[in-house]
């Protein structure tokens, strides 16, 4: 853990490597050592936002050095068996109007684990989701919450956190919201405040804790409703669409918080999320289900796709036909869907492939190997 | 507007105790604070004459729209944070709580209305008292009477009530015997009249004076009417009372005055300068004073028609009457009732807004539509069967009551949230308080009913059941009580488990 962030640093990815180590303070519960890092954050946030090393270089590179010290020594070792926390047994739900159903899913999911459902829209996972956070009545089958004593709904939705693809709209004053929602959760007094204010350095809402709903954009909402979820700390985070409001680097950042904060090493996390966004997300979940008119029909690490061949997705200015003259003699099925060609072969991987056509002086501006990915499906 | 100690203690209550935080009390309480002050200094800066009639409820009008306003605005604020619909960490306890802030909340709110009141009453209490007041009609109606004495006609009627479990030998010595039945060979008193035992003591209740005849019977005096100037509800608060008629007859017109008629005609004029109302132009027909013989011709029969047109005690009486209303706005009875009457609403309210904030928005709203329905409905059903007493209306409110609770109990094992049991859980709370009340009153009625089916009319001994008030007090009180333990025990168990349920 130390060494991947001491690994961000060196490399002067120090946005997230500070993200990172707040991450770890977290961890290790410690009051004096959350405080600590959150003020050092405060303190860097503005002059990293400047993009300007000289700003802030060497005083931050210090400075981080001898918080990681710091974490070195409180830093205890996690529990690395994961529980498991939610069991999802032959869920069904039809909607009255008939022209929807959702089939029997099955779904495990553990303590430290990310899963994805990805889908096209209208299939049916906003409905998965809702049914698992105990929104919807099931039509069949069971959801179980293996880590809670009492299966009451209410203790269930005090555990299970669920977070709309629209937000609920709340008023009042940021920072009252996220003190609000530590203090129900049984955070009071001066851990209160010490949460609030790193969840707000956390998440770079600082700047935002005096505004309301209607003064910040929809982006920082989503953060704002992340934030305000696991001040409230929660075994299980449900969220759906959580990327729509999202630039591409926010998506980015947001997933990678994400699968952090499920792997904590004190408070492990379940966390499913939807989302269309299929390559931010296979490239952090730990797995990803496709969900296809209401039905499970793959997901990952449980299905194998390699036996549909490999697969490489590829953009380029060539033509199908000098795709297949450069391929050579290679038995490969050329795709194209108007905007991307993708290449299947049951006999040469997708590196052999993408050698063969750089060999041959194809000039490709973007690659991605989709040999286990679930856009094949798609 | 809020000081910086009530921000910290807002800021600390939001951290530590959110759902106390949440239902805003302190602020509300802050902020009507001011509103009372604010109306109390308006109240008293007023200028307002204590012998006019009061103004104040026009104040108290304005008071509580002001707390209307307050009250939505508390509203608004209430919708914003909710632990019970984030779910959050709740005890045995909390709910209780809630509602006791509700309820203190709304009952500050409601009873800013009696500000006004209670300054007006402040500020006329400091300038007269009960007993002043008792004592200056007194003296008025004395001097009064003293100064016109002779002017108008003066009669002192006896009246005799004999009774009839009187032996006839007492009567006879007394000399009330003056018609000899030779049938029956019996002595009969000359003017008989049969009274009921009620009529009677009515009558011994409200007679101006009279005298006991040992064990047989009671003389009444009929009397002219010589109290001029009464004393408003000051006598219900006095341990001094009004002088009657007898009094004014016995000491004015039975032995000769001790002042002469000018020196007392002086000093009524003198007090009543103190109580008499400058408003009221009103001399008994004429808007100013007539002279003495046109009066002495047209009201000699009327000693208190005179008295208004020659001296204007109406303009006392009627001054009197507005300090006295100022001072005991209410009466005797009156604070206790409206006191009552005001935590009702309270509680009402406390009912109404706690089943809002654990039901969901449509399930409120349909409750209050359904409440309007099941009304309309029972009210046809009672207009169509021209039943009007209280057991048939208690019966169909047990009825209801019944059928709402065995809903609401049947929560727990629903898969969904059901629209039908949100309702009867908002009904069953609403409907709880009255039951002890309406189960003792129908107990009373049907009881009463037992007890005239089974008595003459000569056995029946009033009141019937002396207990009965007191049974129906401990009853409403039993139905507070019992309203928030099962909002400690049951309803709060039964709201999170509705709200939590998952939807169809």
């Amino acid at each position: 853990m130390l060494q991947e962030v001491e690994e961000y640093l060196r490399h002067g990815d120090d946005a997230p490597g500070l993200r990172r180590m707040m991450d770890l303070a977290f961890d290790t519960r410690d009051p004096e050592m959350i405080s600590s890092v959150t003020r050092f954050s405060a303190t860097f946030r503005r002059r990293i936002a400047l993009d300007d090393k000289a700003l802030w270089g060497p005083a931050f590179h210090q400075g981080a050095q001898e918080l990681l010290q710091q974490l070195a020594q409180r830093l205890q070792p996690g529990s690395v068996m994961d529980q498991l926390l939610l069991r999802a047994e032959g869920v069904t739900k039809a909607y009255g109007s008939g022209h929807f159903s959702l089939r029997p899913i099955n779904l495990d999911l553990y303590a430290g684990q990310l899963i994805g459902i990805v889908g096209e829209n209208g299939n049916g996972k906003t409905t998965l989701l809702r049914c698992l956070s105990g929104q919807l009545a099931l039509d069949g089958g069971r959801v179980h919450f293996t880590q809670l004593e009492n299966q009451e709904f209410y203790t269930i939705k005090n555990r299970v956190a669920f977070i709309p693809q629209r937000i609920p709209r709340w008023y009042g004053r940021l920072k009252d919201n996220l003190h609000f929602s530590a203090a129900i959760s049984g955070t009071t007094g001066e851990a209160n405040n010490l949460l609030v204010d790193f969840m707000l350095e956390r998440f770079g809402l600082t700047e935002y804790a005096e505004l309301n709903w209607n003064q910040i954009s929809s982006g920082y909402r989503t953060r704002f409703e992340i934030a305000r979820i696991l001040l409230q700390q929660p075994h299980v985070l449900i969220l759906d669409e959580p990327l729509a409001n999202l630039d591409i680097h926010a998506q980015q950042t947001l997933l990678t918080d994400l699968r952090f904060l499920a792997k904590s090493s004190v408070h492990r996390m379940g966390v499913l999320l939807t989302s269309q966004q299929l390559h931010e997300v296979e490239k952090t979940a730990d797995s990803v289900m496709l969900i296809r008119r209401g039905e499970c029909v793959l997901q990952t690490g449980q299905s194998d796709l390699q036996q549909l061949g490999n697969a490489l997705e590829l953009e380029t200015t060539a033509t199908r036909e000098m795709l297949v003259a450069a391929l050579g003699s290679i038995n490969v099925q050329v795709q194209f869907d108007g905007g991307m060609f993708t290449l299947i072969s049951h006999t040469h991987d997708a590196h052999a492939l993408l050698q063969q056509l750089i060999t041959a002086g194809i000039r490709i501006s973007y690659f991605r190997d989709i040999t286990t990915s679930t856009k094949r499906l798609f | 507007m809020v000081p910086a100690p009530l921000n910290r203690l807002d800021q600390w209550l939001l951290k530590n105790y959110p759902d106390v935080w949440s239902a805003r009390t302190h602020l509300v309480l802050w902020f009507m604070l001011l509103l009372y002050l604010f109306i109390a200094t308006f109240s008293l800066l007023v200028s307002d004459d204590p012998r006019t009639r009061s103004e104040m409820e026009y104040w108290s009008f304005a008071a509580g729209l002001l707390s209307f306003v307050g009250m939505v605005l508390w509203f608004i604020f209430l919708f914003r944070f909710n632990v019970f619909k984030r779910f959050g960490n709740l005890v045995t306890g909390d709910r209780l709580r809630t509602f006791m802030q509700f309820y203190i909340t709304f009952v500050v709110m409601v009873a800013i209305v009696f500000v006004p009141l209670w300054v007006d009453q402040v500020k006329t209490k400091i300038r007269y008292s009960d007993d002043e007041i008792i004592r200056d009609a007194n003296l008025m109606n004395y001097y009064y009477n003293v100064a016109e004495r002779g002017s108008f006609k003066v009669i002192s009627d006896p009246d005799t009530l004999l009774l009839s479990t009187a032996a006839p030998r007492e009567l006879r010595a007394l000399g009330l015997y003056t018609y000899y039945d030779s049938i029956n060979d019996n002595y009969y008193p000359s003017r008989f009249r049969m009274l009921k035992r009620l009529e009677m003591e009515n009558q011994i209740a409200s007679a101006d004076s009279s005298r006991k005849l040992g064990n047989v019977g009671y003389i009444f005096y009929s009397i002219s009417n010589l109290v001029f100037i009464g004393t408003g509800r000051a006598d219900d608060f006095s341990g001094t009372y009004i002088k009657s008629k007898r009094d004014l007859y016995d000491t004015v017109y039975n032995r000769a005055p001790e002042i002469s008629a000018a020196d007392a005609l002086q000093r009524a004029t003198t007090i009543a300068a103190k109580y008499k109302d400058p408003e009221d132009n009103y001399y008994g027909y004429y808007s100013e004073p007539v002279s003495e013989s046109q009066a002495a011709i047209s009201y000699y029969d009327d000693p208190q028609m005179y008295m208004n047109v020659m001296h204007h005690v109406n303009a006392i009486d009627s001054g009197i009457y507005h300090i006295t209303s100022r001072m005991h706005p209410f009466g005797v009875s009156g604070w206790r009732d409206i006191m009552l009457a005001m935590l009702y609403i309270s509680l009402g309210l406390t009912v109404i807004l706690f089943g809002f904030r654990h039901t969901t928005v449509r399930t409120f709203f349909f409750s209050l539509l359904a409440g309007i329905v099941l009304a309309i409905v029972t009210a046809l059903f009672f207009a169509m069967l021209r039943g009007g007493e209280f057991t048939a209306f208690a019966v169909v409110y047990l009825l209801y009551f019944v059928t709402f609770f065995a809903l609401s109990f049947t929560i727990p094992y629903s898969k969904v949230r059901s629209l039908v049991k949100g309702i009867a859980l908002n009904f069953t709370m609403l409907m709880i308080m009255p039951v002890p009340v309406i189960i003792a009153g129908m107990y009373y009625e049907l009881a009463e009913k037992h007890y005239y089916a089974t008595h003459s009319y000569e056995e029946i001994i009033y009141p019937i059941f002396p207990e009965k008030n007191f049974v129906m007090g401990i009853s409403q009180v039993m139905g507070a009580v019992i309203l928030l333990v099962l909002v400690t025990f049951y309803f709060s168990k039964r709201y999170k488990q509705w709200y939590a349920q998952p939807e169809e």
